[in-house]
């Protein structure tokens, strides 16, 4: 009996301890979806945390981590139960889930903001996120498309560096004087360049050439130009075979460019910034640099290509208010700029792409006001997915695949396709 | 006596029960659910965002006129009557040859069924780098006797029989199952066969495939399922292109799914694939009588 009793004592006393801290201190937890992270991106999450709880005493913020991230913010969106806060790829969640209305207007929160104001971004990045007035993101980086470039195979054949005087025919040119067969098996081993298959849209996107009208009712990818550039690139794997041969349909993932360029097998990639870091710590055998898109034609505007990511709150997050606030301190000048001095990635705030911590960051180029003049003449190509739907977008990517491996031409495969899409289109409201 | 035997057949049923119940209860908690969901949500359309709505029978009429989907269907049943029959073959002729009473054939074993146990995306990107024409084994051993090897996965005509020479990966998973079959056949039948003056051909079809013949049709009806149910190679290799050459049934499902948000016509695409295999495997148990050959089982019924 006596045993019985205390047996309850000590239980009735656990479960006070347990419920206790959650009484004492009324924190409010957030959590934030967030992409699986290296260790050391971890530890230095932990410390700007630190830095944030400092600030906000009351808030928690708990992380989720995902590898599979569109499709967990899906998921927890569909769930009823999202995360407070998360980040949206302009193509990508950005596309799928904002016409959706799965995201608040954030205008109210910057409205009152001292930190994060429509100025405080590169406009180029900022509109983006914004949807029938409703501001439904804050940009975090602007990604910029770039050639990166083995400096090493150039010296070998004594080639110039490309630069931004560079047109995409100069590209050309070296690609076909740095494709050889290196160890004379009969075998060509060395390629100018590596090309994802989705770079059409940043190669058009480079020529100035638009996939859609301005109200986006129009698909014009049936235009000659666009065929044109279409061909171009079919071109380098089927007529010129400067670029690496595609592995599959599905081997253009970043991935393996990225591994075309590292291994040493093709002298270009038609690449993007936010491969540089990776490019930086995996490269040991040769020396490399980037620069940026070619130009169209001698002469010509340039136009750099974009990518960006942002930060939204889902519209069922428990703490927006809250939310609200880890987003401006995740944006501040101050944490942004920490974050540009250690990885490659261009950021979307005015302020900190001017910053020392920017410029003088180690990676690659080393004038990297580069990015700075990219940015100023930097827009977002509405991909196809974006208007279309990422089941049209797979169609279309299934029919260019003809084109790319050379079973058919672009004047054979375009118009039709475009044909098809707009009828598709007309029946969206 | 009749009541201890009566509790006797009663803890052991408890017993068989609380045995089976890690299964039972994860099935109720965890699959029960989501199929009747799915069952429901076959008549709505879903988006994941917006609330459920009621359709009817659209989905199913939809998959009628969905041409990818009719490519999808013959892109696997392709792969099934070709894979199935290869991977039978493949992992019988294996288990044959590792039956053998050879020294540390154990090894052999081992290393024949040791690819089964590796994870599918790990499979998938190894063997994406043996099919790179340029790069890759394959086109370079083909090359060392003059063939010019195709572009295999970028290639419309061969990315299909590329993933399915690439399931043979698989056979060790069937040989072990296969090896049991045949060391559970009586030595005493061969004894018996030989006495009556037989050769290794005739104890071959007369012994070993019959008394194997339930193993066999084993093997057969999960060939069928999971070769029905493919989808991890072709997500991880060739994202079910060039040109939908390598869309399975299932990687449609799940592209209309978790891409383009399709929830109610992705569940009905899962119960059609489920009707599907529900009669496939019928056909196969209905004609299990004609060759398959139970020990117990009296002849000539």
């Amino acid at each position: 009996m006596v045993n019985k009793r205390m047996v309850s004592i000590i239980v009735c006393i656990a479960l006070l301890c347990c419920i206790a801290p959650s009484v004492g201190a009324a924190k409010k937890t957030i959590t934030i979806l967030q992409w699986m992270q290296s260790p050391e991106a971890q530890a230095r999450w932990d410390k700007l945390m630190e830095q944030f709880y400092e600030l906000y005493p009351d808030i928690e913020v708990k992380p989720i981590r995902t590898n599979e991230y569109t499709i967990k913010l899906q998921t927890m969106v569909a769930s009823g139960n999202p995360p407070d806060v998360a980040e949206a790829r302009v193509q990508w969640e950005y596309a799928m889930l904002a016409p959706r209305g799965a995201f608040m207007d954030l205008q109210p929160y910057i409205e009152k903001s001292t930190v994060l104001s429509r100025d405080y971004f590169f406009d180029s990045a900022y509109d983006l996120f914004n949807m029938n007035g409703a501001q439904l993101g804050v940009p975090i980086n602007a990604n910029l498309t770039c050639i990166v470039y083995n400096k090493d195979m150039f010296d070998a054949e004594g080639l110039p560096y490309p630069d931004e005087t560079w047109t995409w025919d100069d590209i050309l040119q070296a690609a076909l004087k740095l494709t050889k067969d290196v160890d004379g098996d009969g075998r060509v081993d060395q390629f100018g360049m590596v090309v994802p298959t989705w770079y059409f849209i940043h190669y058009l996107g480079s020529r100035g050439i638009n996939l859609f009208n301005e109200d986006q009712t129009q698909f014009l990818f049936d235009t000659p130009e666009a065929i044109e550039s279409v061909q171009w690139l079919a071109d380098l794997w089927t007529k010129h075979k400067v670029a690496v041969p595609l592995a599959g349909a599905a081997a253009v993932g970043e991935r393996d460019v990225a591994f075309g360029f590292e291994s040493g097998k093709a002298a270009m990639s038609l690449d993007g910034t936010w491969s540089i870091a990776d490019y930086a710590e995996t490269i040991q055998a040769f020396d490399w640099d980037v620069t940026l898109l070619p130009l169209a034609s001698p002469g010509a505007p340039r136009i750099a290509t974009m990518i960006t990511g942002s930060y939204v709150i889902p519209k069922k997050a428990k703490y927006p208010d809250e939310a609200w606030k880890l987003i401006e301190f995740l944006l501040s000048p101050e944490v942004r700029k920490g974050d540009v001095a250690r990885t490659g990635e261009v950021p979307a705030q005015i302020p900190v792409a001017n910053s020392a911590e920017f410029l003088s960051n180690p990676l690659p180029p080393a004038d990297r006001t580069m990015w700075i003049r990219g940015l100023e003449s930097a827009r977002f190509f509405i991909e196809p997915v974006t208007v279309l739907g990422m089941e049209l977008n797979r169609e279309i990517n299934q029919a260019l695949d003809q084109v790319w491996i050379g079973k058919k031409t672009a004047a054979e495969v375009m118009p039709p396709l475009t044909k098809r899409m707009n009828e598709e289109l007309a029946k969206m409201d | 006596m009749n009541k201890s035997k009566s509790t006797l057949l009663h803890r052991e049923a408890l017993d068989g029960w609380l045995y089976a119940s890690p299964w039972i209860i994860g099935f109720f908690l965890f699959t029960l659910g989501p199929i009747v969901a799915s069952f429901v949500l076959a008549f709505m359309k879903w988006d994941l965002v917006n609330p459920p709505r009621w359709i009817g029978l659209d989905n199913y009429l939809r998959m009628f006129n969905d041409s990818v989907f009719w490519s999808s269907l013959k892109v696997t049943a392709i792969y099934s009557c070709f894979g199935v029959p290869l991977n039978l073959f493949g992992s019988l002729i294996l288990a044959l040859l590792c039956n053998q009473k050879l020294r540390g054939i154990e090894i052999f074993r081992t290393i024949y069924y040791l690819p089964s146990v590796v994870s599918g995306v790990a499979i998938g990107l190894l063997w994406k780098w043996l099919f790179d024409p340029t790069f890759g084994l394959i086109n370079y051993l083909l090359s060392l006797v003059g063939i010019e090897g195709p572009m295999w996965l970028a290639s419309e005509t061969w990315a299909l029989p590329a993933l399915i020479v690439m399931g043979l990966w698989g056979v060790g998973g069937g040989m072990v199952i296969f090896l049991a079959g045949l060391q559970g056949i009586p030595l005493e039948l061969y004894e018996a066969a030989e006495l009556d003056g037989a050769n290794r051909w005739n104890k071959f079809w007369q012994i070993t495939i019959p008394m194997l013949s339930p193993v066999i049709f084993f093997n057969l009806i999960m060939g069928i399922i999971s070769s029905f149910q493919t989808f991890t190679y072709a997500y991880v290799m060739t994202g079910g292109g060039p040109n939908n050459a390598t869309l399975f049934y299932v990687l449609n499902l799940y592209y209309n799914a978790f891409l383009y948000l399709r929830m109610g016509y992705a569940s009905a695409l899962a119960w059609f694939l489920f009707l599907v295999i529900l009669a496939l495997t019928g056909l196969v148990f209905k004609s299990s009588p004609m060759w398959v050959y139970y020990e117990s089982e009296v002849k000539g019924r």
